[in-house]
């Protein structure tokens, strides 16, 4: 609620800062960018791991269980700064492995179009792990009784993980989603390493718009509003989940 | 046949995960003119040690190696103290305030760190701790992520043992170190290894505060090597990512089994 | 121009940021009161990695041996960027520590003077004339001039000017005579350039250039050879948007289109690529010496000074000496500075693992500078004289940052050079 650069005195600003705030365009793109990072982020993360989850519990050899879980761990537990280096020469777009393999010319991290998709996707690489190992704990908890039963009853596997599995997986599935969400509502460390933000703003978030606003143009009444805004609306959609959680929730 | 062929898409695909990280590391064993060809190289020839070898010419590995461990450790046995005995306070205890309290912890939980770096900044100042591995490992003593973690986990371990405990007169520290840590350890691995894992690759933080070489954790020098003006080489850069990353690597291999269990009963309990 | 390693720069100043540094060096109470180092040592502080730490310690041998009643505490702080080191200065000056010297770049040599964390250096400059006269002369006198005009802001004098980088042209003399295409020579043009290109990607398929958004090494070197640039003279108006620039940008923007430069977007090792024959040419200054050196290809590169379109022209960032204003070895510090310049000690510079050009000419003209690097290494000490200082107004990581996204819209073709170019200034405006 003030205009301040840091050096100089506080000035009191009133609404002024939310009044920007809400005709800066920057801000506007920033918070629709956020919003579809982390729907995507919930979705791909919690769609995918429990395909993965799924065909993992299956029954197979202990080799292949082993190597698969462990194959989709292993990013989680490497830096970030690490993971945006690697990254990077990955999808060079002339010199990259990935445009080698694909056959492609596209230019992922500096298309407007791509951008956001392929930081998603590297994001998604480097978390699944989490999700899917939490998500495969919530399987084993399944009791294999009440499938059996379903089955007895004529249940088809559809069926059955729509009545059986599903809900009494659901609090796992709950948990997963919560901290999925978090976590992508707060993403910075992708896009202030791969993109900067670029192309023209199509990659940045609201937390990166934060940083810029406050440590690099010194509008730290600005940023402050920015922040208070995140937070509220993180509280909102947590709160909103905990509200919905507990209709579908199994207790 | 249906579950082979499911097998080999899981297969298949576990190896395009570990494809980037299998490449990191043949271009670090690669030499320099050998090095991010196309078609990509799968295997080095010849293999060479020479980028890791210049790896300690060009940061003080060894030192940085070391305030990683020793902030990871400190970090970790703090948080893990100061979550228990906070979490068992907001789960057995009742006080005046607690559950209000307890939503603004909560509510901290949101708040991304690159918000509040410029004011424990100013008191890291105050403390004269600036530029020491102190600043890295005293603000995150208290972790509200295992505050709220751990509360969850406990509130799962039925009261009935406490009460019985509380009979036979013991107080609140013989209780919660005695019957509910024993009970809570897969939740205490589990954390542990959580925030050992986000000290260990932990980034801005030390970046903000840390500026002798000598006092730089890890993820710091890693970025420090790639500099325009003096940097080393490519090569030599993916050398020394690749000894970040492969103790981290070695230990999970090692632990796998209590590691993933642990991870898991995250998603259980909370 | 080395893909990976500037794009680094990004990283650095993104997640850091001079600004930030700035801030905080100002919260450290102007860095001044309680400050100065309380130790009996002389404290400098300088950039330098380890590889170059046992150069650095020769040097300070040899400095103690001269004066053994001044005890020196160096430290290098093993960066690679300039703005995270003001960053990490800053840091430090705000924690209450504040050296007795240190070692600041162009781009942060007018925002730490205007601070009023140095002293000015004029009194010494007086009492030790001759030194310093013996000093100038052997200097090309631009670097003396700039020192002055953009180092200050009220007139005195805060650093002594030291060694620097410019830009040059690298290319790979395989690829060209594979291609059956001339050598560059000095004076060559844009034509000439791009003519060079498109020989090299027919006759061989390689790369001709590796075009980038990196304000130092691949933006400013095209403005300057095109008699423009990013701001006036005075560093006070943004001219981002001049019709040179545009031209400019749209002639890299065309070497993209063309397939004669990878497209920018993701991070290549350009040095790594020309000694494998896949790319011919990248712009550098000393630097990319280290790599080439590693990939054993000093023999197989040339240098020659940057095309020309209206005139020749290059960036130039230099290193400055001063002596900070709350140090209490003031004297101490200035022979250690005196020491810095001498003969003997520049000449360390030209052994320093070799990412910066000597200020001295006699030393940058020695042979230990110029074996076992590429044919055309002169080149870069004779840039000064037609060189411009990379502009550097304070709020320095955003405008950077402003300037290098508006080029890169243009180099990957998302939008046309006149719009991301005008939208770029109308951001710069914004911030000066």
């Amino acid at each position: 609620m003030f205009h301040w650069d840091l050096l100089s005195t506080p000035e009191f600003a009133g609404l002024d800062n939310f009044k920007q705030l809400v005709s800066d365009r920057a801000t506007i793109r920033a918070v629709v960018n956020t919003f579809v990072f982390a729907l995507a982020s919930v979705v791909t993360h919690i769609g995918l791991g429990m395909l993965l989850a799924l065909g993992v519990h299956r029954t197979m050899t202990r080799g292949t269980k082993y190597f698969v879980r462990t194959a989709f761990f292993f990013p989680f537990l490497v830096s970030w700064a690490a993971v945006a280096l690697i990254w990077k020469y990955v999808l060079d777009p002339a010199f990259g492995l990935a445009n080698y393999y694909l056959s492609s010319t596209t230019n992922w991290l500096a298309s407007p179009t791509w951008a956001l998709p392929t930081l998603i996707v590297v994001d998604w690489w480097h978390t699944i792990g989490y999700t899917f190992i939490i998500l495969l704990a919530g399987l084993q908890t399944v009791p294999a009784q009440l499938h059996e039963a379903a089955r007895v009853d004529g249940a088809n596997a559809w069926w059955r993980f729509w009545s059986v599995t599903l809900p009494v997986m659901s609090p796992t599935i709950f948990f997963a989603t919560v901290i999925t969400f978090i976590g992508a509502f707060q993403i910075f460390d992708p896009m202030v390493i791969m993109t900067q933000g670029g192309p023209d703003g199509a990659t940045r978030s609201i937390v990166q718009y934060t940083y810029e606003k406050g440590f690099q143009s010194f509008e730290v009444g600005y940023a402050a509003a920015l922040s208070l805004v995140l937070f509220v609306v993180i509280m909102i959609v947590t709160g909103l989940q905990f509200r919905l959680g507990r209709r579908w929730v199994h207790q | 046949m249906k579950g082979k062929l499911l097998d080999l898409v899981l297969v298949l695909s576990g190896l395009l995960m570990i494809a980037p990280l299998v490449w990191l590391i043949v271009t670090a064993l690669s030499e320099p003119i050998n090095a991010f060809q196309l078609p990509p190289q799968w295997i080095p020839r010849p293999p060479t040690l020479q980028n890791f070898q210049q790896v300690p010419d060009l940061i003080p590995f060894a030192r940085m190696a070391w305030n990683s461990l020793q902030i990871a450790v400190l970090t970790t046995a703090g948080a893990l103290f100061t979550s228990a005995l906070a979490a068992y306070a907001f789960n057995r205890l009742r006080f005046p305030g607690r559950d209000q309290i307890f939503s603004v912890l909560l509510a901290a939980l949101v708040v991304p760190v690159q918000l509040t770096v410029v004011p424990i900044f100013i008191m890291m100042r105050w403390l004269h701790l600036v530029d020491s591995t102190v600043a890295i490992w005293l603000p995150a003593l208290v972790n509200v992520f295992g505050i709220f973690f751990l509360r969850q986990y406990i509130s799962s371990i039925p009261r009935e043992l406490d009460e019985a405990a509380i009979m036979d007169g013991a107080g609140h520290f013989w209780i919660l170190f005695r019957v509910i840590l024993p009970l809570a350890r897969p939740g205490l691995t589990a954390l542990g290894i959580f925030v050992f894992e986000a000290s260990w690759n932990n980034f801005f933080w030390p970046y903000i505060f840390l500026s002798s070489p000598e006092k730089m954790t890890l993820p710091v020098g890693l970025v420090s090597l790639q500099g325009a003006m003096g940097g080393g080489p490519a090569v030599v850069l993916f050398a020394a990512i690749t000894l970040v990353v492969l103790p981290i690597l070695v230990l999970f291999l090692i632990f796998q089994r209590s590691f993933i269990a642990s991870i898991a009963s995250t998603g259980l309990r909370a | 121009m080395d893909q990976p390693l500037l794009s680094r720069r990004h990283l650095l100043q993104a997640t850091g940021g001079t600004a930030l540094a700035a801030a905080l060096a100002a919260c450290g109470g102007g860095g001044g009161s309680g400050g100065g180092s309380s130790s009996k040592e002389l404290s400098f502080v300088y950039m330098g990695t380890a590889e170059q730490q046992a150069t650095w310690n020769k040097l300070f041998a040899k400095f103690t041996e001269q004066h053994p009643e001044i005890k020196l505490k160096a430290e290098g702080i093993p960066l690679s960027n300039w703005g995270d080191f003001f960053n990490k200065l800053s840091t430090r000056i705000a924690g209450g520590q504040v050296p007795d010297v240190i070692q600041i770049a162009t781009e942060g040599q007018r925002l730490f003077a205007s601070k009023g964390l140095l002293a000015p250096l004029d009194d010494y400059i007086t009492k030790d004339k001759s030194t310093i006269d013996e000093y100038y002369a052997d200097m090309d006198p631009n670097l003396v001039e700039w020192d002055k005009k953009y180092a200050s802001t009220d007139g005195k004098t805060y650093y002594l000017p030291g060694e620097f980088n410019t830009m040059c042209m690298w290319y790979s003399k395989d690829l060209f005579a594979k291609a059956g295409v001339p050598e560059p020579t000095p004076k060559w043009t844009w034509d000439d350039f791009r003519h060079a290109c498109e020989q090299i990607k027919a006759k061989t398929g390689a790369f001709g250039y590796a075009a980038g958004p990196e304000y130092f090494a691949a933006i400013m070197p095209w403005l300057l050879t095109n008699g423009t640039s990013s701001f006036s003279d005075d560093w006070s108006k943004p001219t981002y948007d001049d019709p040179r620039v545009i031209e400019a940008a749209d002639f890299n923007r065309k070497l993209v289109a063309d397939k004669l430069s990878p497209p920018p977007g993701g991070t290549f090792d350009a040095t790594t690529a020309a000694a494998q024959g896949k790319l011919a040419m990248f712009g550098g200054g000393r630097w990319p010496i280290i790599s080439i050196r590693n990939l054993k290809a000093t023999a197989k590169m040339g240098i020659v000074p940057w095309p020309v379109k209206v005139q020749q022209g290059s960036p130039v960032g230099w290193n400055g000496y001063p002596i900070l204003k709350a140090s209490k070895k003031k004297d101490d510090a200035w022979t250690f500075i005196k020491f810095l310049i001498s003969k003997e000690g520049s000449s360390f510079f030209a052994q320093l693992g070799g990412t910066i050009v000597p200020a001295r000419k006699s030393v940058a003209n020695s042979q230990s500078f110029l074996e076992d690097a590429p044919k055309g290494t002169e080149y870069l000490y004779q840039a000064l004289s037609y060189a411009t200082p990379i502009p550097s107004p304070d709020k320095g990581a955003a405008i950077q940052k402003a300037i290098e996204d508006g080029w890169k819209q243009v180099l990957t073709g998302n939008a046309a050079p006149a719009d991301a170019l005008g939208k770029a200034q109308t951001a710069l405006e914004g911030l000066v």
